[in-house]
C-alpha cells in the first residue's frame, strides 16, 4: 500500500469561487523523497496543508475527493490526531515555535503526548543527533541562526516519529550554506528513518543529488516530472557574462552613496565592521552573504535606522548623520523582507500610489506609469482588491511597484525573491536591471547566485560584518570560488568547480 | 535606557525555585501592609534597594526606575504637606512647610510600602525566568491551556514589538509623517499602522495554532513535563531564614522588645 494516496482531490478556500487545486491524483510510496514544485501561488502549500490535515478544521471545508496516509482518511481527523501520522514544517520556523528554548520546543509535542520525562530526554538527544544539533540543546531560540532554527523546527516534529514529514519551503530564508546543510540533513533523516519526505521547494538544483521524485503543480493540477526535464529550462547564466560586462561600464556615473570605515554595534554586538564602499548611478548591485552577516543591518543603516558609531556615510552628497530619514524618502525607496509589514491601505491601487501621494508627486504621468507597472506584473485585474487578499508573490510585486512609482534614485531591497519561482524572479530582476539602466541605483540583498550573475553589475559579499568581496559580478564570483565560498556560486561555476 | 527583564545569573536568588520566589513576593507584599512602624519599613526598603543594586548595578538606567523613585519621594512630600496631624517637628514659619509627626510618619509608611513592593517586584522579575515560572505554575496545577497562554505571550511579545518597529519604519520610508497637525490624518496613519500589525498578529496566531495542535496540543486533558525541577534544600533554608527575619521585624513592629 502507498504511504500517501490522493484521489480526485479538489479544494476551494473560503470566500473564493474557484478551487486552488482540483482533481489531484497522487500516490507516494513509503520512504520516498518527493519534491513539489510549481509557480508561486500554484497551490503547493495548499496541497501540503491538506496532507497534514490542516485544511479540514473549518466547520464546512470546501473540498472533494480523498486523502489518506497509511490507509487513514485525513479529511476527518482533528489536527492533533492527524499529527500522529504527518508532521508539517512551516516555511518560517519563527512561526512554528511556541516555547523559548530548543529543548522545550522539541519536548513540546512529546509532553503533549504524555511521554515520560526520561523518554522525552532520550528522544530529544536522538533527534538532535540526527539533525547534528547536539550543541544547541538548551540554547534560547532567539539566539539561534536561521539554519539552527530550522533544525530545531524539524527536530521538534521528527521527535514525534511521524510516518510522513512535509516541509514547506524550509530553506526560503536561508543562505546557500544553510540550505545545503538542511537538504543533507533531510536526506540523512530519510535514510536513517525510512521516512517519507515531501518537500515544497524552488531550489531544485541543490536537491537533485538526493534522488528525488518530482511533481509539478500547475494550473491547479499535478503531474510527474523527470529531473532532467525540469533542469532543462533555459539557463540564462551562460548568456549573462557579456551582458553584465557591457552594462557595467558606465561613464559619467555620479556617486550616490559613500561609506567609509563604517562600524555598527547593536546590543553590544558588533554587526558591521569597517565597511567602505561606493555606489554610483546606473548600478545594479547584489549584496550577498550568509545569514547574520550584516546585510539587512547595512541597508537599515543607510536608511538611518541605526546610529553610526564610527566611520562616515554620505548619501546624495549629504552627511547621513546630520540628515533625517524623512528628508531622504523622495530619493530612497526601501522594500522590507515581509510584505505584510508594508501594506497600509484598503486597495491595491491606493497602495500603489500611497508613497507618491504622501510625497505630493502623484502626477498624471505617474498614474499612467502605475497602470503600466501593474500590468507588467500581472496585477492590473486586482486594483480594487484589498492588498491582504493577494497571494504572497502578488504582495511582493505590489511592494515593488509601490516602492518604484515615485522613482527614487536609490532603491534598497531586502530579499525580494524569497519564495518566488524562477520565472517570476527573472521578470523582477529584469525590471530592476531596467530601472538601474535609467540612471538609478539598486542595492538588492539576494541569495540567488544565478540571477545575480545574470542581472547584476557588481557583487558585494559580506561575512561576519566585513566586506569579503566587492567586485564586478564575474570577478566577484571568481574571487568567491578562490576563497572557498562554493555554496554561493552560480550553477555554472559550481559545475565547473565540481568537474 | 533599557527595559526591565529577566537576566541570567548565578546568585542565590536566581537559583531559588520560581514558585518559592513568587510565594515570598506575595507574602512580602502583604507583610509591608502589616508593618506599621515606618522605620522598620524603610529599613526593609533600603535592604531591598541594596539587593536590587547588587543584582543590577545599572538599575538607574532601567526604564521607569527613576520615575518610581520620584513617585515614592513625591508621596512622602505630599503627605508632609497635606497631613498636619501629630506634634510639630519643624516650623520654618510658613504653615505650608511645617512638618508634623503625623504627616512624616504616614508619608514614610506610604512611600516605604510603595517602594518596597516595587523593589521586590523588580528583584523577582530580574531573577526569575518567566518561562520557568510558567512551567512551574503548570506543574502545581495551573491548567496547561492557560499556562501556555503565558508562554506564547512571552514568546510573541518581543516579536510583535519588533514588527511594530518595522511597520513604523516602513511607513516612514513611504512618506508617512507622524508630526501631523491634522488630527484626522493622524488617526488615519495610526489606523494604517495598526492594520498590518493586527493582520500580522492574526496570521502568526493562526500558524501557531496549527504548529501547536500539529504537535498534539490539547490531545489529552493533562500533559507531562520534561523539566522535573522541584524546590531544593536551598529553597527550604532560605525560606526558614526569611521566616525568622520577617518574624523579628514583626516582633519589633508590635513592640515586643520595647
Amino acid at each position: 500500500m502507498a504511504m500517501v494516496e490522493i484521489q480526485q482531490f479538489s479544494y476551494t478556500y473560503p470566500g473564493e469561487s474557484e478551487p486552488v487545486i482540483h482533481d489531484i491524483n497522487l500516490s507516494i510510496e513509503a520512504g520516498s523523497f518527493a519534491v513539489l514544485i510549481g509557480k508561486s501561488g500554484s497551490g503547493k502549500s495548499t496541497l501540503g496543508k491538506a496532507l497534514a490535515g490542516f485544511l479540514f478544521q473549518d466547520e464546512k471545508p470546501n473540498y472533494s475527493g480523498k486523502i489518506s496516509i497509511h490507509g487513514v482518511d485525513m479529511t476527518g481527523l482533528p489536527i492533533y490526531q492527524a499529527s500522529d501520522r504527518v508532521a508539517y514544517v512551516q516555511q518560517n520556523p519563527e512561526d512554528q515555535f511556541c516555547t523559548l528554548t530548543s529543548g522545550d520546543e522539541i519536548a513540546f509535542g512529546l509532553e503533549n503526548n504524555c511521554l515520560e520525562p526520561a523518554e522525552i530526554d532520550s528522544r530529544i538527544d536522538e533527534v538532535l543527533a540526527i539533525v547534528k544539533g547536539e550543541s544547541i540543546k538548551e540554547r534560547e531560540l532567539s539566539t539561534l541562526s536561521g539554519g539552527e532554527k530550522q533544525k530545531v523546527a524539524i527536530a521538534s516534529l521528527l521527535a514525534l516519529h511521524p510516518d510522513v514529514l512535509i516541509l514547506d519551503e524550509p530553506t526560503s530564508n536561508l543562505d546557500p550554506f544553510a540550505t545545503q546543510h538542511i537538504f543533507e540533513t533531510l536526506h540523512q533523516i530519510r535514510e536513517k528513518r525510512d521516512l517519507t519526505v515531501i518537500i515544497i521547494e524552488h531550489k531544485l538544483s541543490q536537491l537533485l543529488n538526493f534522488d528525488p521524485i518530482i511533481y509539478e503543480i500547475s494550473d491547479g493540477t499535478i503531474k510527474d516530472r523527470e529531473p532532467e526535464d525540469v533542469m532543462r529550462q533555459p539557463n540564462p547564466s551562460s548568456a549573462s557574462r557579456d551582458n553584465a560586462k557591457s552594462e557595467n561600464s558606465q561613464e559619467n556615473a555620479e556617486k550616490v552613496l559613500q561609506l567609509s570605515g563604517l562600524s555598527i554595534s547593536l546590543n553590544d554586538t558588533q554587526i558591521l565592521d569597517n565597511i567602505s564602499l561606493n555606489l554610483s548611478t546606473g548600478e545594479f548591485v547584489a549584496l550577498m552573504g550568509p545569514n547574520g552577516s550584516g546585510k539587512s543591518t547595512l541597508l537599515e543603516t543607510i536608511m538611518g535606522f541605526h546610529p553610526i558609531q564610527s566611520g562616515s556615510c554620505t548619501i546624495f552628497n549629504q552627511n547621513r548623520i546630520r540628515t533625517k530619514t524623512s528628508s531622504l524618502v523622495n530619493d530612497i525607496g526601501y522594500i522590507f523582507q515581509n510584505p505584510d509589514h508594508q501594506l497600509f491601505t484598503q486597495s491595491v491601487w491606493d497602495e500603489t500610489t500611497f508613497t507618491s501621494k504622501n510625497l505630493g508627486c502623484l502626477t498624471k504621468q505617474k498614474i499612467k506609469q502605475a497602470r503600466n507597472w501593474l500590468d507588467k506584473l500581472g496585477l492590473s485585474e486586482r486594483v480594487e482588491d484589498h492588498p491582504q487578499r493577494l497571494s504572497y508573490g502578488e504582495k511582493r510585486r505590489l511592494n515593488l511597484v509601490a516602492a518604484l512609482l515615485h522613482e527614487p534614485r536609490l532603491l534598497l531591497i531586502d530579499e525580494l525573491l524569497i519564495g518566488q519561482d524562477l520565472e517570476n524572479a527573472h521578470i523582477w530582476m529584469f525590471l530592476l536591471k531596467d530601472y538601474a539602466k535609467r540612471g538609478n541605483t539598486v542595492l538588492l540583498v539576494n541569495h540567488h547566485a544565478d540571477l545575480t550573475q545574470t542581472y547584476c553589475d557588481r557583487v558585494i559579499y559580506l561575512d561576519h560584518g566585513s566586506i569579503i568581496v566587492d567586485l564586478p559580478t564575474i570577478e566577484a564570483f571568481d574571487a568567491l570560488a578562490r576563497l572557498g565560498y562554493t555554496a554561493s556560486l552560480p550553477t555554472s561555476l559550481m559545475e565547473a568547480d565540481n568537474a | 535606557m533599557h527595559k526591565l527583564a529577566f537576566q541570567q545569573g548565578q546568585t542565590i536568588i536566581h537559583s531559588l525555585y520560581p514558585i518559592v520566589k513568587f510565594a515570598w513576593l506575595v507574602f512580602g507584599s502583604i507583610l509591608v501592609f502589616v508593618i506599621r512602624n515606618e522605620y522598620i519599613l524603610w529599613l526593609l526598603t533600603l535592604i531591598l534597594l541594596w539587593i536590587l543594586t547588587s543584582l543590577k548595578s545599572d538599575i538607574w538606567h532601567v526604564r521607569g526606575f527613576r520615575l518610581t523613585l520620584v513617585t515614592g519621594l513625591l508621596l512622602l512630600v505630599l503627605y508632609i504637606i497635606f497631613d498636619k496631624t501629630g506634634t510639630l517637628l519643624i516650623d520654618p514659619g510658613i504653615n505650608f512647610l511645617t512638618i508634623t509627626s503625623g504627616g512624616l510618619g504616614l508619608g514614610l509608611r506610604v512611600s516605604g510600602r510603595f517602594l518596597a513592593i516595587v523593589f521586590m517586584s523588580y528583584i523577582f522579575i530580574l531573577t526569575t525566568d518567566p518561562n520557568q515560572l510558567a512551567y512551574s505554575l503548570m506543574k502545581i496545577g495551573l491548567p496547561y491551556l492557560y499556562g501556555f497562554m503565558l508562554v506564547t505571550t512571552l514568546r510573541l511579545a518581543p516579536i510583535l514589538e519588533e514588527e511594530g518597529k518595522t511597520i513604523y519604519r516602513a511607513q516612514l520610508v513611504r512618506g508617512v509623517r507622524y508630526d501631523q497637525q491634522n488630527l484626522k490624518k493622524l488617526f488615519l496613519i495610526i489606523q494604517q499602522f495598526l492594520t498590518p500589525l493586527l493582520i500580522s498578529s492574526l496570521r502568526r496566531a493562526d500558524k501557531l495554532v496549527f504548529s501547536m495542535e500539529g504537535r498534539g496540543f490539547g490531545k489529552y486533558p493533562t500533559r507531562t513535563f520534561r523539566n522535573q525541577d522541584r524546590p531544593s534544600a536551598l529553597d527550604w533554608k532560605i525560606s526558614i531564614g526569611l521566616v525568622i527575619f520577617f518574624s523579628l521585624l514583626l516582633l519589633i513592629n508590635f513592640g515586643v522588645f520595647s
